[in-house]
């Protein structure tokens, strides 16, 4: 209660601060004069009394600013002040006002805009109940890392005893005619057991039962609650509407709710230009009877998750599947056999290779906040150091320490929290154009916003930064010792502190500029990469024809589909070529068959070599402006029932066919069926390699094309080479297609050149970001040492002056101070190659095509900092060679 | 803060205050007098330490502050000790003994 009582009267105290001064003075007015009285009594002179009594009592002000100090209350008095004061000065000196709050501004938005994308890729959980019981499940052959495949899946499921359910996804494409236009929607196959393992109940109707996992009753489907808004305007009596798949006809039972699309199947985050996972799902059993569904080696596209058990982890349920791996090893050796499984915690698969270019990004906006601190902090410095025979009088007269410091943070933190307010609000602007900016796979681009987590985060930073540029000039001020400060006419010189900071910016640039350089290198290396095919004028559109009308025994109906298109499309006005590729560089999308070279020693199983397929037609390499290096191409004889042909690319043929001429030599592959006889290929040609996607980082796999006469598909990619703007084509093209078949859609059009653009899209988002960075960087430390010199050249004038009446040439005092920088620049750029070569280890991961300690970069980086950094120098220095001696002289 | 003159034992000036306010409320020069007084002239109790003292207890809620007219008929502000005071003296007496013993044991030990 006391405790309770003595707050109220503090609170109270506040408000009734004259009459507690006016108590104060009166209670040491009648102090004294009782001690003058007493002084009287003795035998002293009233005069003589007075003074005796003023010297017994000590400083009045003193003793009056001791006690005021211990009043708590006094805090919010003296921090109004402090704040008024603080914003007096600021006000006072606009230009570095308004320079501050602008850097400190940029330099706290995009730690926030960067932060904001980390809090939602990296931080946050996935928006499902309990998410940490949540993995991803995938097989392993050595060190690669495999989808599984369906049956191995049911054997999973029915012998595990670490989840509470398993589920797989398989992407795929759906057709919906007959519902107004034609259109294509990203579908996944799902089992039924995947909405609980997510455990996201339905908006609308149900999910799966079981038994439709193997097809049973009608088709049914899930529409995603994005597609039910867009398609059909959020109509609450969908369920139970029948629609028209790929020509199959389906009953819609549920809407899923969109949180289930974060989580993306890897195949949809690598094909899909959107940023969706799913518009809708089927269950497996709509297409019970392919043979993927039943072949152990179709380890393609089956993408597994489980909800783990409470109180199982992750090591235990890993541990628990190895013993079935095992044991599917044994029972099935021919599939099975160097098969592991994989168990990954589901947010860490979900983020993949972005998480540490993420935080890539994030040591880079923190370095350059620190330039940013040491910027302000040395502005702040040379403020201040003017202000040290006041700060020195005011510890005179008996301010304490502490209360210095606390007078001088209180500014910083006004700069800061201006500083932060504006950063927060740049990086709330600023979050649409990094998000335009990122990839496209980029995992829950959606999820990122400036939210209240994110704006803690910024007024930390904002609190640290202050703190960080305003301790040190606070620090330094507050020891200003009044007699020292008197002698010398300009105040203390704060070099030796300036000094510090300069280089650190200078340090910190150079870092900065180095792995900025680094990866511009990078990413000019991936883009500049030989593809191997020209990708100037070349159209991309896909197609995808529906299975009943053109599917499995209907192959003739297919080829004369495909080769009806070509003829049109290449009759075009404006077409040079046009070709078919079910799998076409830079799609993300990457088929891949085993193979084995006839007359060698055979692979044993499961080390067959593996080649990436492509199914083309006979114009394809013309079209793609690759030329036939030996043998021939596909020609129209090339057909279904003509021998089995092939071309292979040149590192097919340099790594399996050393010495012999592999022109009408034979590759054969093992067929999936035990009781059916290996296919074999005789090899027609030889085409150059063609880089696939992931440039420059992918391991490099020999190529196979197979004429699509004799290996059709229902999806493929139409390709056409332009004389002109290629998109300008794409209504005639569309018309083409329609005049064949009305009810083939046609999708993903975009150029050849968008296709390899996008696939270096991650390293051009952080060169782009890092470069950025890097020159904020580099115009900062050329604004600090600028500031720096100028200030000191001010500080100097006299000395100058003398200097000059004692007949020192201008040149000469053009060095004296354009030296001074240099020697800092020169410590700087030292230290910011030292660190620079220190971080080339961490750069590694990210840089391809150069070397991380690359001399050139460095010394590049090093020569163009020097350069920029002596040009700020050089401003100061012709000032300093302009002095005026006599005014000089008269200086103060 | 307060800058403490070396003849009195650093923090013990406000153990000092209270006791002197132990039984009558005293105004500040009168407190000063009564260490002096009490402690036979070794102690001597500046005023520069002093109000600062005073205004640490009277924000602590451990005397209070009433103006009062003095033996010589002058305006003086009178302190006086509060419940939580006496407390705390009490406290601040036990913990004194406690190291001036110990300090005693260590001085008179062999």
């Amino acid at each position: 209660m006391p405790r309770l009582r003595a707050w109220v009267c503090r609170l109270l105290g506040l408000f009734r601060k004259t009459s507690r001064e006016a108590e104060m003075a009166e209670e040491f007015r009648q102090h004294l004069d009782a001690l003058i009285e007493r002084n009287i009594a003795a035998g002293m002179l009233r005069e003589e009394a007075r003074n005796a009594a003023l010297r017994q009592f000590g400083g009045v002000e003193q003793i009056k600013e001791a006690a005021r100090e211990q009043r708590v209350w006094m805090w919010a008095h003296q921090l109004s002040q402090d704040v008024a004061f603080a914003c007096r000065l600021l006000c006072k000196s606009p230009g570095f006002t308004i320079a501050s709050v602008l850097t400190l501004g940029v330099g706290i938005g995009i730690n926030v805009a960067i932060y904001s994308i980390i809090h939602a890729v990296l931080l946050s959980e996935l928006p499902y109940p309990e998410p940490d019981r949540l993995v991803a499940i995938s097989e392993t052959a050595g060190d690669s890392v495999w989808p599984t495949s369906y049956p191995d899946y049911l054997d999973w499921k029915a012998a595990q005893h670490s989840f509470d359910d398993i589920a797989v996804s398989r992407r795929d494409d759906f057709n919906l005619t007959g519902d107004g236009e034609p259109e294509r929607f990203s579908g996944l196959f799902v089992t039924a057991s995947y909405f609980r393992v997510f455990k996201v109940p339905p908006k609308l109707g149900r999910t799966f039962f079981d038994e439709e996992d193997s097809g049973a009753g009608v088709n049914p489907i899930i529409l995603s609650e994005h597609l039910w808004r867009s398609r059909f305007a959020a109509d609450p009596a969908i369920v139970g509407r029948k629609l028209t798949l790929n020509t199959i006809s389906c009953e819609v039972v549920g809407i899923a709710a969109d949180s289930l699309s974060i989580v993306r199947n890897p195949e949809t985050a690598r094909n899909s230009q959107g940023a969706r996972n799913a518009d809708l799902y089927a269950p497996f059993g709509f297409y019970a009877n392919r043979p993927y569904m039943h072949n152990r080696n179709s380890r393609f596209g089956f993408y597994g998750i489980g909800r783990l058990k409470h109180g199982v982890s992750i090591e235990q349920a890993a541990a628990d599947l190895k013993v079935i791996a095992r044991n599917l090893e044994s029972k099935y050796p021919a599939s099975n056999t160097g098969f592991g499984i994989a168990v990954t915690s589901l947010r860490d698969s979900v983020v993949g290779k972005y998480g540490a270019m993420l935080w890539l990004l994030e040591a880079a906006v923190v370095l350059v906040l620190l330039i940013t601190c040491a910027n302000i902090g040395s502005l702040l410095l040379v403020r201040t150091a003017a202000r040290e025979k006041e700060i020195a009088m005011r510890a005179a007269l008996g301010a304490s320490r502490g209360r210095l410091i606390a007078q001088l943070l209180t500014e910083s933190v006004i700069l800061g929290l201006f500083g932060g307010v504006l950063g927060c609000l740049l990086a709330f602007w600023s979050k649409d154009v990094i998000a335009s900016l990122s990839p496209h796979d980029l995992p829950r681009l959606q999820e990122i916003r400036v939210n209240l987590p994110v704006l803690a985060f910024g007024a930390l930073i904002t609190m640290g930064a202050s703190l960080v540029f305003g301790l040190w000039p606070a620090w330094r001020l507050s020891r200003a010792d009044l007699i020292t400060v008197s002698k010398s006419p300009g105040g203390s010189h704060p070099h030796r502190s300036l000094s510090v900071l300069i280089i650190g910016q200078v340090a910190f640039a150079c870092v900065l500029l180095t792995s900025a350089s680094l990866l511009t290198q990078t990413f000019r290396a991936l883009e500049n990469e030989p593809l191997g095919f020209n990708p100037n004028n070349l159209l991309e559109v896909g197609l995808k024809l529906p299975g009943l009308k053109y599917g499995d025994g209907k192959e003739d109906k297919l080829a004369a589909f495909y080769q009806q298109l070509l003829e049109k499309v290449s009759a075009l006005p404006g077409v040079q070529a046009a070709a078919v590729d079910d799998d076409v560089p830079f799609s993300g999308f990457r088929s891949q068959e085993h193979f084995a070279v006839a007359g060698q020693p055979e692979p044993r199983h499961g080390e067959e070599p593996l080649a990436e397929a492509h199914c083309v037609s006979p114009d394809y390499f013309r079209t793609m402006g690759m030329p036939v290096l030996g043998g021939r191409s596909f020609g129209p004889d090339d057909v279904l029932g003509k021998p089995l042909v092939i071309l292979i690319d040149e590192y097919l043929a340099q790594k399996f066919f050393a010495g012999p001429d592999p022109i009408g030599q034979r590759l054969y592959q093992q067929p999936t069926q035990a009781d059916k006889p290996r296919v074999h290929y005789t090899i027609v040609g030889i085409v150059p390699s063609v880089r696939h996607g992931e440039v420059g980082l992918e391991p490099k796999i020999p190529q196979i094309y197979w004429p699509a006469a004799q290996f059709s598909n229902l999806q493929t990619t139409l390709l056409v080479r332009t004389e002109g703007e290629p998109t300008a084509l794409l209504p005639s093209i569309r018309a083409a297609v329609r005049s064949i078949d009305p009810q083939a859609p046609i999708f993903g059009a975009r150029t050849m050149q968008e296709a390899v653009a996008a696939s270096v899209g991650t390293q051009r988002l952080s060169a782009t970001l890092i470069g950025g960075f890097s020159l904020l960087a580099l115009f900062l430390a050329a604004l600090g040492l600028y500031a720096v010199l100028a200030y000191s050249v001010t500080q100097r004038t006299r000395e100058i002056g003398i200097r000059m009446a004692l007949g020192s040439p201008r040149a000469k005092i053009f060095g004296l101070i354009l030296r001074q920088g240099i020697v800092m620049v020169g410590l700087g750029v030292l230290a910011g190659v030292i660190l620079a070569w220190g971080c080339g280890p961490l750069v590694q991961h990210f840089v391809y095509g150069v070397a991380p300690h690359d001399p050139a970069t460095i010394i590049g980086v090093a020569a163009l900092l020097a350069v920029i950094a002596i040009l700020a120098c050089w401003l100061p220095a012709r000032r300093a060679m302009n002095v005026d001696p006599i005014a000089a002289l008269h200086y103060e | 803060m307060a800058k403490e003159k070396p003849d009195l034992v650093y923090g013990t000036l406000d153990m000092l205050i209270l006791k002197a306010l132990q039984h009558d409320p005293r105004h500040g020069l009168a407190i000063a007098d009564r260490i002096q007084q009490m402690s036979q002239d070794i102690l001597r109790v500046e005023q520069g330490s002093l109000y600062p003292a005073l205004y640490r207890l009277e924000a602590q809620g451990w005397i209070k502050a009433e103006w009062g007219v003095s033996d010589n008929n002058r305006k003086a502000r009178y302190y006086k000790l509060t419940t939580a005071g006496r407390k705390q003296l009490a406290a601040e007496r036990e913990h004194w003994s406690r190291i001036t013993k110990g300090i005693n044991l260590v001085l008179s030990g062999t």
